[in-house]
């Protein structure tokens, strides 16, 4: 069953954030890595709507589908200019470290924590939806 | 919510989640530090890109005046977050 919410943009609503996240899975028995993975997830593409999709103020709406074998989370909201984060080159973490760069983390952990990201936008709403396979 | 309390002379204990609704609080704590730093990370049960992201900052803030960040006893959500990213060629990670 899909559980949906919807969150003012600011950073101030991460912790509702979490727990419509906890609500939406407390009846499945997900291991705490999965959700971590997932919390982390949704707070780096709810962060990156809020410090970069500053266009318009209006709500940040999730859905999550908990099925039997994923989680599959989708991240809307209105954008003028659509950031479609399946296109963004991979980081040269040599190149990041050795400069000892900070900040800009996000997108990569994002594609090492998923097993799917897609990226749609219609009518001037970006959706990014995230799946993380479950364990057999 | 996250904490950081300090339990040694040079080192701090960090609690709960690191999330970006922390950046300011945990900034303003590490910022009171000058020294070399030990963190527990025992009690730390989460961390995202932008708590890395200050606590690079605070390593490179100190490495300048040839101070160290070691961080211990990390769980594995937040080991796998330093190994993703890299971040535990950078730190000095004590078991």
């Amino acid at each position: 069953m899909k559980n949906r919410s919807s969150f003012e943009k600011d950073s101030s609503q991460l912790q509702q954030i979490f727990r419509f996240l906890n609500e939406s899975w407390e009846s499945y028995s997900l291991e705490t890595k999965i959700k971590s993975e997932l919390e982390l997830a949704v707070e780096e593409l709810f962060m990156n709507a809020v410090r970069h999709n500053t266009d318009d103020n209006s709500d940040v709406h999730l859905c999550v589908d908990v099925q039997s074998n994923s989680v599959e989370i989708s991240v809307s909201s209105k954008e003028e200019k659509p950031f479609d984060i399946t296109k963004t080159k991979k980081l040269d973490l040599d190149d990041y470290i050795a400069k000892q760069k900070s900040g800009g983390l996000g997108i990569h952990l994002i594609k090492e924590m998923m097993d799917d990201i897609r990226f749609d936008y219609s009518n001037g709403i970006s959706t990014i939806t995230i799946v993380k396979n479950l364990p057999a | 919510m996250m904490t950081i309390e300090k339990i040694g002379d040079n080192e701090l204990r960090l609690t709960g989640r690191f999330d970006a609704s922390q950046e300011e609080y945990a900034k303003e704590e590490l910022q009171k530090y000058s020294d070399s730093l030990i963190l527990d990370m025992e009690e730390l049960n989460y961390i995202s890109s932008m708590g890395l992201s200050v606590l690079v900052n605070t390593y490179k803030r100190l490495k300048e005046n040839e101070k160290s960040v070691r961080l211990k006893n990390m769980n594995s959500h937040v080991r796998d977050v330093f190994k993703y990213t890299r971040l535990d060629q950078l730190f000095e990670i004590e078991e």
